[in-house]
């Protein structure tokens, strides 16, 4: 029987995929997800509350001979963890080392000189550490997976305004006064007409500067 | 967010990031967090943007020296200092009750910036001409003194009729006020309060017949003959008037209606630090910790360009500050604002 899955904070597309046994590109190509496709540019991405439609498997026969010893090969697609590292003024830190923890994995490596870290996880992991030292002072990022909102939501502006240093406190969801005021930094610091509005031109510089 | 003991690790909680199919070609920024500090200051009476000349103005004072510093459409300004790793909202606010909501919001710094009032308390009104504003206010929650004062205190005469606001000064129909409730220049003048007539405290001048204060002074059974509590001082005659900070006339436009939860409470009046610090510190109890609850003052007559140079130097604080307690901040502008106020007769303390 297909699913409605509604989708939950903290899930995405790679993760409900690997919950029923899908590769990510199957749902997102589903005819039945076409209405959601449009709506979410960025498949990545999804809103709490957004049904994604899952199909049911297509059997698939194969012939093989009898009383012989058989290997059958799950095909297994990681998720990826793509993060670009800048520093306060928004530099990207080139050539960093840095540790990558999950579950019970660590990754160590160094960022390229773009400052980007490109790693495959486990398609439910929930969370990572990152860890790298900078001018001798040790940073650790504790990095909830999944629950980047769409960048229309105001939750979605506050995680980006959160991952580019701008502290929103709690991501309330609320267009307060700090978040307000926040957008106002935003806006100075990218040379946009500072207003404290969530303008399309403001919408479209954090998706640019934040990269999703 | 930092670990205050070596400073040396830093865990921030990002945003989030989102799991990646491999053909995506998008990624998640991550930066390290800035404080956000907002500062807040209200302007009193006849201290309001459109009263002040240009250096004394806030914010545009304030980018005068600081060009970095960016004005929005809306009059706010917004700095961010990359040393402290801070960034600063500064907003202007003009009333009483815009002033009690900045001063009831958790872990802002608030500048009031204006006239003492002899010690009663912040005044708000953006028509400086005679009139109620200069006492309880034409409209109650917003205009007029926002008190913080001892119960009792002194205005000379002459400012009272001046300003023209009505005013209740107490009674004399017997003992003095308690000694220990009165503000510090009753105190010094204890002995010599007298009982005066409104005739006496302000004399009729013909064609008047009648004492000019008798239009201010407010009270059932006021008459010609009730006697009210006084002092001469520098050929000045003082009138002592019912003040206070809790339960006042202004209730709940005081400081005991007001649930201070600001971080930083700077009252940038005339001598600040003789007419209300001890009322915040001992009568209110508002007490400083170790990381909350600073308030600064001045120690005497006070001018226009301390609030806009006082944030400056907030601004401008060269050292690591972002999530530690802003004392080291403060500290350097107070040390910054006593070297640049030398010789004027005032600090800040």
């Amino acid at each position: 029987m297909p699913v409605e899955h509604k989708v939950k904070q903290g899930e995405c597309i790679s993760s409900i995929a690997y919950k029923y046994g899908f590769f990510p590109d199957t749902l997102q190509q589903d005819a039945g997800n076409s209405d959601l496709k449009s709506l979410r540019v960025d498949c990545d991405i999804m809103n709490p509350g957004d049904v994604i439609h899952v199909p049911d498997k297509t059997p698939r026969i194969e012939e093989v001979p009898t009383d012989q010893r058989q290997t059958f090969l799950r095909k297994g697609i990681p998720a990826y963890l793509k993060l670009q590292l800048l520093d306060g003024e928004q530099q990207p830190c080139s050539n960093v080392d840095f540790t990558l923890s999950f579950s019970d994995k660590t990754i160590s490596d160094s960022t390229d000189i773009d400052g980007y870290i490109d790693k495959p996880i486990p398609p439910d992991t929930q969370a990572v550490k990152l860890t790298m030292d900078i001018d001798g002072n040790t940073i650790e990022y504790d990095i909830p997976l999944g629950n980047i909102d769409p960048i229309e939501e105001t939750r979605g502006i506050q995680e980006r305004l959160h991952n580019l240093g701008y502290d929103c406190g709690s991501i309330d969801g609320r267009y307060g006064d700090k978040t307000r005021s926040l957008i106002k930094h935003f806006q100075h610091q990218q040379e946009l007409e500072v207003t404290g509005d969530y303008s399309d031109e403001t919408k479209e510089k954090l998706l640019e500067v934040h990269g999703s | 967010m930092s670990d205050p003991e070596n400073n040396s690790v830093e865990t921030t909680r990002a945003g989030g990031a989102s799991r990646r199919t491999s053909s995506s070609q998008t990624y998640s920024v991550i930066s390290p967090a800035y404080e956000h500090r907002e500062i807040v200051v209200a302007q009193g009476i006849e201290f309001q943007n459109h009263q002040l000349p240009d250096d004394e103005k806030i914010p545009e004072g304030i980018q005068s020296m600081l060009p970095d510093l960016t004005i929005a459409g809306d009059g706010s300004a917004s700095y961010t200092n990359h040393r402290q790793r801070v960034r600063f909202t500064i907003r202007v606010v003009d009333t009483k009750s815009d002033y009690k909501a900045a001063l009831e919001t958790a872990g802002i710094h608030v500048i009031y910036d204006g006239h003492a009032r002899y010690g009663r308390g912040p005044c708000f009104g953006t028509d400086d001409s005679p009139g109620e504003d200069w006492g309880n206010g034409s409209d109650p929650n917003n205009s007029g003194i926002w008190r913080m004062a001892y119960p009792y205190l002194a205005v000379p005469v002459e400012d009272i009729l001046h300003h023209e606001y009505t005013t209740a000064p107490v009674i004399a129909d017997g003992s003095p006020p308690p000694r220990a409730e009165c503000h510090p220049e009753i105190r010094a003048r204890y002995r010599r309060l007298r009982s005066y007539t409104l005739e006496q405290l302000a004399p009729a001048r013909p064609p008047e017949t009648e004492s000019p204060l008798t239009n201010f002074v407010t009270g059932a059974s006021i008459g010609p003959h009730t006697e009210f509590w006084g002092f001469n001082r520098r050929r000045k005659r003082y009138v002592v008037l019912h003040a206070d900070w809790e339960n006042t006339a202004t209730d709940p436009m005081d400081l005991g209606g007001t649930d201070l939860q600001c971080k930083v409470f700077c009252h940038f009046g005339c001598s600040t630090f003789r007419h209300n610090y001890p009322v915040l510190r001992n009568l209110a109890q508002w007490q400083r910790t170790e990381t909350d609850r600073f308030a600064y003052w001045t120690t005497a007559s006070s001018w226009g360009l301390v609030t806009g140079r006082w944030i400056y130097y907030l601004l401008t604080y060269r050292e690591r500050n972002a999530y530690q307690s802003w004392r080291p901040s403060l500290q350097y502008a107070v040390r910054r604002m006593r070297r640049y106020l030398r010789g004027r007769g005032f600090r800040i303390i």
